[in-house]
């Protein structure tokens, strides 16, 4: 029963990747090669940047006897990594899924249902963990000194190293699946904590350039109690520095362990939380007088309803509302922290006003509100479908609630940055105009790439939110279109002709880009939608 | 009210539906049968204009539903077999999201909702949202807002599937309501008794063909509804 529920949710899980449409086609061979590029060029572009970070380390630490110490931090930061990226797809994937009332229905173990989710909860896991540990391998092999005993406890160790994150998931999965079905305004507490959480997290991001020197100043002492207060990564590290059998069978340990309790505990309540239907008390229909509108803004409202009413959405698709809003904040209090973080990313001699200019446009490409939003109709797709809606006005819908959700935020970002810098007015006009460019940009090509890229079958809303492939191509899109012109001004012109020069050109390109999508959104668009079953 | 002309439509090599022609005039409940996969929901669908065919000619009250898809979708109302909604909306968020669609004014909409969500006992229900509600109440509320716009012509895929006996009878009269009116109701079902006693006219499919049509007298002769579908399986078989 155990293999048959792995194997559906692994073929679920590929099939999401792979596959497309409501038949299920299979990917063309390009498609298929787009992807491999795709995730290779996240790998590549994740992977240099996290290594530059560790690149750092390495060298003092190992000069300084500390090797154990850097292997012990990768386990620490991979550990930290990977429980950030599955805590809440945990408790989506464990106790929100839409298959879960079916499967109950089924003669399947609930213990078998959670083992089986477990499984590919571990997947998510162990690739979380290859961003920092591939990066932070290489260096060290690169480095050096590597032996074969090294490698292979490397590997050894890197099997086990997914359990206690995972452990730590389940358990966040765990009670935030308690907290949740207790509380009334479920939305708004899961969206608190999740940012919260991700504050927290981007807090620690932020300070790195500062922990980093300390790390290489303090070594010994963070050695030391590296040994006391986190002894399963210490032993982590030497098992993979050292070699030590002994360390490697006592970090197997801890790292299992820990899992089987938590395991334990969660299958004792695991039916119990699936077929609690506590919910808020009934809400009584007051019949108050009702409000007229006009069908394009009744598209709109459904498109904001659905936004505002899920916290995966919001939170994957509006995140860099979060980062852009903080942006003039993080500008207002440390009026130094442009500086660190253009001398972090080697552009120390670079005007601050082209390097701001280029992070609120970066920061825009980040929103994916529409990305998602035509696969969101799901099933229900067929009340679309069957109105006297044309697809043009379905379509726009989509891309009118992306600019309603992102540009008031973005704008206001944009121009109390360009305030509090100071910037002359046709700078600070072109500060403006550039990410809101960007973000009808990346509206109008999420709804077309995911037309192209549909998915209406998932079991949980985070699937083509976080996994549709309609949204990472957008993603990359989006960052392609700044990366290309920010590289080509500073690679290739050099500066030259000024910023507000150059920026005009990529405002009149942008618009243009613009122009040609939504073109396509009209003529393809229309057609692709009207082709388009649930 | 509803003219089918030789419509065909495939999925990859399956053809779904094969020639297939029916006319529904004003006031006639036509009843459409056939097993499982025989083409029934490719047909309805394929008449509200939701999935697109590659033969034949579909009118709504004389227009086009191929070249004239919003003219027809706003004569008709569909309701799907299995009733998924806009769950994060509440129920009377759903249904004021279907009046702006068909621009229903604020006094009709606030009429028509009343009236029809008291005939499903549904009122008291309408502040909560979609999620909370049970398969039978999101069916009922799919009807409401089906009939939320007066439609001319019901296009219904197994419409008593999950309606309690009470909501059962009161769609039935409603279906009986708009007939009389000079509308005209097209339905699928697979409870032929249901079929037997509320149709004027049946049409029944098999692997997306007809085979048979007419006024439900002359296609049950003497027999029972149930006993002409199985020996029509049967000669086909």
């Amino acid at each position: 029963m155990l293999e048959a529920l792995l194997k559906t949710r692994l073929q679920a899980l590929f099939a999401q990747l792979f596959t497309f449409g409501r038949a299920g086609k299979k990917r063309s061979a390009g498609m298929k090669l787009l992807i491999a590029l795709l995730v290779l060029y996240v790998i590549a572009s994740l992977g240099f940047s996290i290594g530059a970070m560790f690149d750092m380390l390495y060298v003092p630490y190992r000069d300084a006897g500390l090797r154990v110490l850097y292997h012990a931090m990768c386990a620490l930061a991979a550990f930290m990594m990977s429980f950030v990226g599955s805590v809440f797809l945990a408790q989506s994937m464990l106790y929100e899924a839409r298959d879960n009332e079916m499967l109950l229905s089924l003669p399947i173990k609930p213990g078998s249902i959670l083992l089986s989710r477990t499984a590919v909860l571990l997947l998510f896991v162990f690739v979380f963990q290859q961003i920092i540990l591939l990066p932070s391998a290489a260096v060290w092999l690169i480095h050096g000194p590597v032996s074969f005993t090294g490698i292979f406890m490397y590997l050894l160790t890197s099997l086990f190293l997914p359990l206690p994150a995972l452990a730590l998931s389940l358990l966040g999965g765990w009670l935030l699946a308690i907290i949740t079905q207790r509380v009334r305004h479920k939305t708004l507490v899961v969206t608190l904590l999740s940012l919260l959480f991700l504050f927290a997290y981007f807090a620690v991001f932020t300070q790195l350039p500062r922990y980093l020197n300390r790390l290489i100043a303090s070594g010994e002492q963070i050695a030391q109690a590296f040994q006391k207060a986190m002894f399963p990564a210490w032993h982590y590290g030497l098992a993979v520095a050292e070699g030590s059998i002994a360390s490697l069978l006592l970090f197997a340990l801890t790292a299992v362990l820990p899992l089987l309790l938590v395991l334990y505990v969660i299958s004792k309540s695991y039916l119990r939380i699936l077929t609690m239907k506590r919910g808020a008390p009934k809400a009584v229909y007051s019949g108050r007088p009702m409000k007229a509108g006009s069908m394009k803004g009744a598209l709109l409202k459904k498109e904001l309803q659905r936004f505002f009413s899920c916290p995966a959405y919001m939170l994957n698709s509006g995140l860099g509302l979060v980062f852009i809003l903080a942006l003039p904040v993080l500008l207002l209090v440390n009026r130094g922290i442009l500086d660190q973080m253009m001398a972090q990313f080697s552009l120390a001699g670079a005007a601050p006003e082209t390097f701001t200019l280029l992070i609120l446009t970066m920061i825009t490409a980040l929103n994916m509100v529409s990305a998602p939003s035509v696969s969101l109709e799901g099933k229900a797709f067929w009340i679309l479908k069957s109105l006297p809606v044309s697809p043009k006005d379905a379509l726009l819908g989509k891309v009118r609630a992306h600019l309603m959700i992102c540009l008031p935020p973005v704008l206001l970002a944009c121009i109390a940055t360009a305030l509090i810098q100071g910037a002359a007015l046709p700078l600070a006009l072109l500060m403006i105009l550039l990410p809101a460019l960007m973000t009808l940009m990346s509206g109008l090509l999420g709804v077309l790439l995911n037309l192209r890229f549909p998915k209406f079958d998932w079991t949980h809303e985070i699937e083509p939110v976080k996994q549709g492939i309609g949204t990472i191509l957008t993603l990359l899109a989006s960052f392609l279109l700044v990366a290309g012109p920010a590289a080509l001004y500073a690679l290739v012109l050099r500066g030259k002709p000024g910023l507000v020069v150059f920026a005009t050109l990529a405002a009149l390109f942008y618009s243009a880009v613009c122009g040609l999508l939504y073109l396509l959104l009209r003529r393809w668009g229309t057609k692709a939608y009207q082709d388009l079953t649930a | 009210m509803l003219k089918i002309m030789n419509l065909s439509k495939s999925y990859g090599d399956k053809k779904a539906v094969d020639n297939l022609s029916i006319h529904i005039r004003p006031g006639e409940i036509y009843g459409f049968i056939g097993h499982n996969g025989a083409g029934k929901t490719t047909t309805i669908k394929a008449c509200c204009g939701i999935l697109r065919f590659d033969e034949g000619e579909i009118l709504v009250g004389g227009l086009s539903v191929r070249e004239q898809p919003l003219e027809c979708k706003k004569l008709i109302a569909y309701l799907p077999d299995n009733p998924d909604l806009y769950e994060f909306m509440p129920g009377i968020r759903y249904l004021n999201f279907i009046a702006d669609i068909f621009g229903i004014e604020k006094a009709q909409r606030e009429e028509r909702i009343a009236r029809l969500s008291d005939s499903f006992e549904m009122t008291g229900d309408l502040a909560q949202p979609i999620s909370a509600y049970s398969h039978g109440m999101k069916q009922k509320l799919a009807v409401i807002g089906a009939m939320l716009h007066e439609p001319k012509l019901l296009v219904m895929d197994e419409p008593f599937t999950g309606l309690d006996p009470k909501a059962a009878f009161t769609l039935k009269g409603m279906m009986r309501s708009l007939c009389d009116g000079g509308g005209a109701v097209f339905f699928s079902t697979h409870v032929l008794d249901v079929a037997e006693r509320l149709c004027d006219k049946v049409a029944i499919i098999r692997r997306g063909r007809l085979a048979a049509e007419g006024p439900m007298d002359e296609v049950k002769g003497n027999e029972s509804l149930e006993e002409v579908f199985l020996e029509l399986e049967e000669k086909n078989a």
